[in-house]
């Protein structure tokens, strides 16, 4: 072997030890199916237009309705996380090296913090007058596709390089929900939720142990 | 007047794929077993078993026997010397790779 190929023989070996790479994918696949299921619930309970074009004037939600919602999507998606906390806590596997320990405390930071930005946008959002427009409510879900992809971009630099395939997809949702506001939360849909089915079974196919 | 380094100053114990990996791994945990290094390096039990002998007996590595249950278990780790031999092999290696680019 000559010089270069040692070491990035050991670069690569180093970069295994230090990667917290044990994510379970059936955690991601748990975390898509449970925000499909709020998203569905809210739209069956509700009857939101979101889709439908209009200058909002209209079209207004009330506080206590909005909070129902928040509650039930916010409460939905902590669940979400402390099954993919679950999930991912009791398939450690015992010789996890020091550096992946600090890596996974890291990623657990990285999206807590995720979690308290994107209920402080809820809490901004609601915290205004007795009724909330439905253009207001959709500003909301690319602030969080952008902020959520973003944290998977970063996560991915200290765990599974897959994971900024979701960032990526969520931040992209994001910006064209931005952009197209009719279709902020249909997008939201897509990348959160069809986004982790789909990194989950990948992760599941690519790193069944 | 610097040294001028060369290839043949790397030690050879070192010039093979799997005894690089055993060493990072070994620089990078105290203790680990056998089979969480063969794990890693995806190998056989055959080709790492020569190996990890092979460091052995350089006094590279040492060997801690036990039991686990009924089954016997074979940890390692890298002693005093085998870091410091890892290490100056590294740094010998980063100026080798310094000192070629261009």
């Amino acid at each position: 072997m000559n010089p270069q190929e040692q070491f990035k023989e050991v670069q690569s070996i180093v970069d295994r030890l230090t990667r917290f790479r044990h994510i379970n994918g059936w955690a991601a696949v748990a975390a898509g199916i449970l925000s499909l299921i709020a998203f569905a619930y809210i739209n069956y309970t509700y009857q939101i237009p979101w889709l439908v074009d209009n200058t909002d004037s209209g079209n207004v939600v009330s506080k206590a309705e909005l909070t129902h919602y928040f509650m039930v999507v916010g409460g939905l998606l902590i669940t979400a996380s402390i099954i993919c906390g679950i999930i991912i806590l009791s398939s450690l596997p015992k010789d996890l090296t020091q550096a992946a320990l600090r890596n996974l405390l890291k990623l657990g930071a990285f999206f807590a913090l995720y979690i308290v930005s994107g209920f402080a946008i809820l809490w901004a959002v609601i915290s205004g007058s007795e009724t909330i427009t439905i253009g207001l409510l959709r500003s909301v879900p690319p602030m969080m596709c952008i902020l959520y992809g973003l944290a998977h971009i970063q996560a991915s630099h200290i765990s599974l390089p897959a994971l900024k395939y979701l960032g990526f997809a969520c931040f992209f949702c994001g910006l064209v929900g931005a952009i197209l506001p009719m279709f902020a939360w249909p997008l939201w849909a897509v990348g959160f939720g069809i986004g982790h089915i789909v990194l989950g079974f990948y992760l599941v196919k690519k790193h069944p142990n | 007047m610097t040294k001028k380094i060369k290839i043949e100053d790397l030690n050879k114990a070192f010039d093979n794929r799997v005894r690089l990996g055993i060493m990072t791994i070994l620089l990078a945990q105290e203790w680990c077993d056998f089979t969480a290094i063969k794990d890693m390096l995806d190998l056989t039990d055959g080709n790492l078993a020569s190996h990890l002998k092979s460091l052995e007996e350089l006094e590279f590595i040492e060997v801690r026997k036990s039991f686990i249950g009924k089954k016997p278990n074979s940890s390692y780790r890298a002693t005093a010397n085998g870091r410091a031999e890892f290490l100056s092999h590294l740094t010998t290696l980063q100026n080798i790779i310094k000192n070629t680019k261009i």
